[in-house]
């Protein structure tokens, strides 16, 4: 197969990838809503800092096997334009963006729609192809590659929740014994993918590490992250607007149970 | 690697001091929630509506209102009424919604008239709520 052909089924599999990832929030109301509504300098820091987490997840677990920073950015360049690309034609095909559309809702309503599509287009070839990104021949499976694979699961799942009212919903509900009970659950969850991803022989300290180092190390800082991506995902989303630091704080541990769950699998699934 | 600092059983000193920093963000944030449902405990929300801004439109005229909750308890379905007299002595009334107001929160909405009130302006109350 000629290098052409195979960078050609890349890109298309990262179209695939695209597709699959925001589907669920190309057919989400709140989000097209968001790409009108959403603060203009929040929805322009998101997209910045997109940039750099694609470069990183290239070369964690890019869609093509890349020997350098270059070719990561290159990469992140090329999925972040897939991510945009791809939200804008299903945005389009579903009758969401028409002739009647702005150019600034509409590019407000792709660009949304970019974060989950682009790490989507990203993550098509461990995903789609069947070949994990080699975690040993790679420095990914540092200390740091760890956390920020955590990191971007966290992303991903809070950033597809966070969008829809029931967030808020479900934190007016819950009294503050059962925020505080949801945490627990959440860092016990967290810590039995912890477990499972060490029995699967993955974990990269297994010998001489102990289960309380392996909680504080992993699960807390896991777990804060979590914390730290959700309430930073509802601030971008302006679901802060009027909000207590007390409430904002209950609405961050209510989506960081979803953002945990997908902080811990991502180690299992990247 | 070999250069980083290592404790006895192999961690490099980094990812303890990470793991200190992680545990210090959970446990400040379960503590402040905690903390802050202690320090109110009433049994139902506790609103309060004022007017923020008005303007006139070329169609009428609008009233932005803010109604803040002093209570832990968060109020939903708020309904908030405004009542405004126009220069010859009639009211106009107007009415909008709110799906929630959190505990110790705030919120604004937009009451819309059809024509300038005079100068006795707009009167707005809080008609009713329910809690979450």
């Amino acid at each position: 197969m000629t290098d052409t052909l195979r960078y050609t089924q890349g890109l298309v599999r990262a179209a695939g990838g695209a597709i699959i990832f925001a589907l669920p929030l190309l057919m989400t109301m709140e989000m097209w809503w968001l790409g009108f509504t959403m603060d203009r300098g929040r929805l322009f820091l998101l997209l910045l800092l997109l940039l750099p987490t694609l470069v990183l997840l290239s070369y964690h677990a890019g869609f093509e096997a890349t020997s350098s920073w270059r070719d990561d950015v290159i990469d992140a360049l090329v999925a972040y334009g897939i991510g945009f690309g791809t939200s804008y034609v299903a945005l389009a095909l579903l009758g969401i963006i028409t002739s009647d559309t702005t150019a600034s809702d509409a590019i407000g309503m792709a660009c949304v729609q970019t974060v989950p599509a682009s790490v989507g287009a990203m993550l098509a070839r461990s995903l789609l192809a069947g070949e994990h990104a080699d975690a040993d021949a790679r420095p990914g499976s540092t200390y740091a590659g760890e956390i920020f694979i955590m990191g971007v699961g966290a992303l991903f799942l809070a950033f597809s929740i966070a969008p829809t009212e029931e967030v808020l919903v479900i934190t007016l509900r819950l009294s503050p014994l059962n925020t505080i009970l949801l945490a627990v659950v959440s860092l016990a969850l967290m810590h039995a993918f912890v477990y499972a991803v060490e029995f699967r022989g993955q974990a990269r300290r297994a010998a001489h590490a102990t289960p309380g180092g392996e909680f504080v190390r992993l699960t807390v800082v896991g777990y804060a992250l979590s914390l730290a991506i959700s309430a930073y995902v509802l601030w971008t989303f302006g679901r802060d607007d009027g909000l207590h630091l007390a409430e904002l704080a209950r609405a961050a541990v209510v989506l960081g149970f979803p953002a945990a769950i997908g902080a811990a699998s991502a180690r299992l699934v990247l | 690697m070999a250069a980083r600092a290592r404790q006895r059983n192999g961690v490099p000193a980094i990812e303890w001091v990470t793991g200190g920093v992680g545990l210090f963000v959970v446990l400040g944030t379960l503590g402040f929630i905690g903390y802050e449902s202690c320090r109110s405990n009433a049994d139902g929300p506790d609103l309060a509506v004022e007017i923020e801004a008005s303007h006139a439109q070329p169609e009428g005229f609008s009233a932005t209102v803010i109604v803040r909750n002093t209570s832990r308890r968060a109020a939903a379905e708020v309904l908030i009424e405004g009542v405004a007299r126009a220069k010859d002595g009639s009211p106009q009334r107007s009415e909008v919604r709110l799906d929630y107001v959190a505990g110790f929160s705030q919120r604004r909405a937009t009451l819309v008239f059809e024509r300038s009130p005079a100068e006795g302006g707009v009167a707005v109350r809080i008609v009713g709520y329910t809690t979450p």
